[in-house]
């Protein structure tokens, strides 16, 4: 592949790139000083910062808001005690039953999902029955 | 302080206390500048009104110039910020500039060439004319944004600084798209001659 320099490109486009002539400067401020008188000077600036500016300070300072309450949060969790595991209850442990009634039978059931006992007693004699 | 410099500030001074006369010995230095960049960036037709809307605003806002940059670079962020409005109340978009290179029909050149100055030998004319041809058609490919980067910087010879104030981008950015245009320029330039 042939190597062209930059500098060779660069004249080339200059050579066939150029804009207009300019007009003549006597020319061109007599038409700035004719027009001049009609536009006032001002002591702001607006016009020097560019509109994008202004306007790029709404999502900067959202998400400045954003990132700050996410440090908060972060820095709220490091602080607060991670939970202790929680123990692991002890079953229930039914040491006595004391049936007042008559009964037919007893079932003593323990669960250790949700760790709880039932006692189950079947055949009760009440006054009424 | 250079006399130069002592001659600026008296002129500046002035200007920002509406002597007109001062604002335009101080500022023509940089209307070829000015028309360079309002050239690229609106096209000849609208040029000399844009430039002439970017002088009367910096007429209008020097009272509250504080210094921060270059007077040069102020003034090709007013240019970029007129020739926007420009083209947003403009109804006949397609007089920008940066369309003409897109058409690969459009037979008009992408910048207008100057008059015949300097006529160069009919075999420099001809590699001229090959190696003119293949750069409009790089150029073409580039995008916007690289190539008003490229043309401001290498045909206009405009500094960093304000190619960033005209671009509206921050230096690095017109470092970054510089990079990247001329290497795709020279890219596109040896494929077409090899």
């Amino acid at each position: 592949m042939k190597r062209v320099r930059w500098q060779q490109i660069r004249a080339t486009l200059r050579e066939q790139c150029q804009p207009p002539p300019l007009r003549s400067a006597d020319e061109f401020w007599a038409d700035f000083r004719a027009r001049q008188q009609l536009v006032p000077q001002i002591a702001d600036d607006p016009l020097a910062v560019p509109p994008r500016f202004a306007v790029s300070w709404l999502p900067a300072l959202t998400g400045l808001a954003i990132v700050a309450l996410v440090a908060v949060l972060f820095t709220k969790n490091l602080h607060t005690p991670p939970p202790t595991p929680v123990q692991a209850a002890r079953l229930s442990e039914v040491e006595e039953v004391e049936v007042m009634v008559e009964y037919g039978g007893l079932m003593i059931m323990q669960d250790a999902e949700s760790r709880g006992t039932l006692v189950w007693v079947t055949g009760m004699e009440t006054h009424d029955g | 302080m250079t006399n130069t410099g002592h001659n600026e500030s008296e002129l500046f001074a002035r200007a920002r206390q509406g002597d007109a006369e001062a604002f335009a010995q101080l500022f023509e230095q940089y209307r070829p500048t000015l028309c360079r960049v309002v050239y690229r960036l609106v096209g000849a037709d609208d040029c000399e009104d844009v430039v002439m809307e970017s002088y009367l605003k910096a007429w209008r806002a020097i009272p509250g110039f504080r210094g921060r940059s270059a007077l040069s670079t102020w003034l090709c962020r007013i240019a970029r910020n007129c020739a926007i409005d420009w083209q947003r109340q403009s109804t006949r978009r397609e007089r920008h500039h940066v369309h003409e290179y897109e058409s690969e029909e459009d037979e008009a050149p992408l910048i207008e060439r100057t008059p015949d100055e300097q006529q160069p030998t009919p075999e420099r004319q001809a590699h001229l004319n090959d190696l003119g041809q293949i750069l409009q058609e790089g150029l073409a490919q580039l995008s916007d944004e690289h190539r008003t980067a490229l043309v401001l910087r290498e045909i206009d010879g405009l500094s960093y600084c304000n190619v960033a104030a005209a671009t509206g981008v921050s230096i690095g950015t017109v470092m970054s798209r510089l990079f990247y245009a001329r290497r795709r320029l020279r890219r596109i330039v040896e494929e077409k001659l090899a």
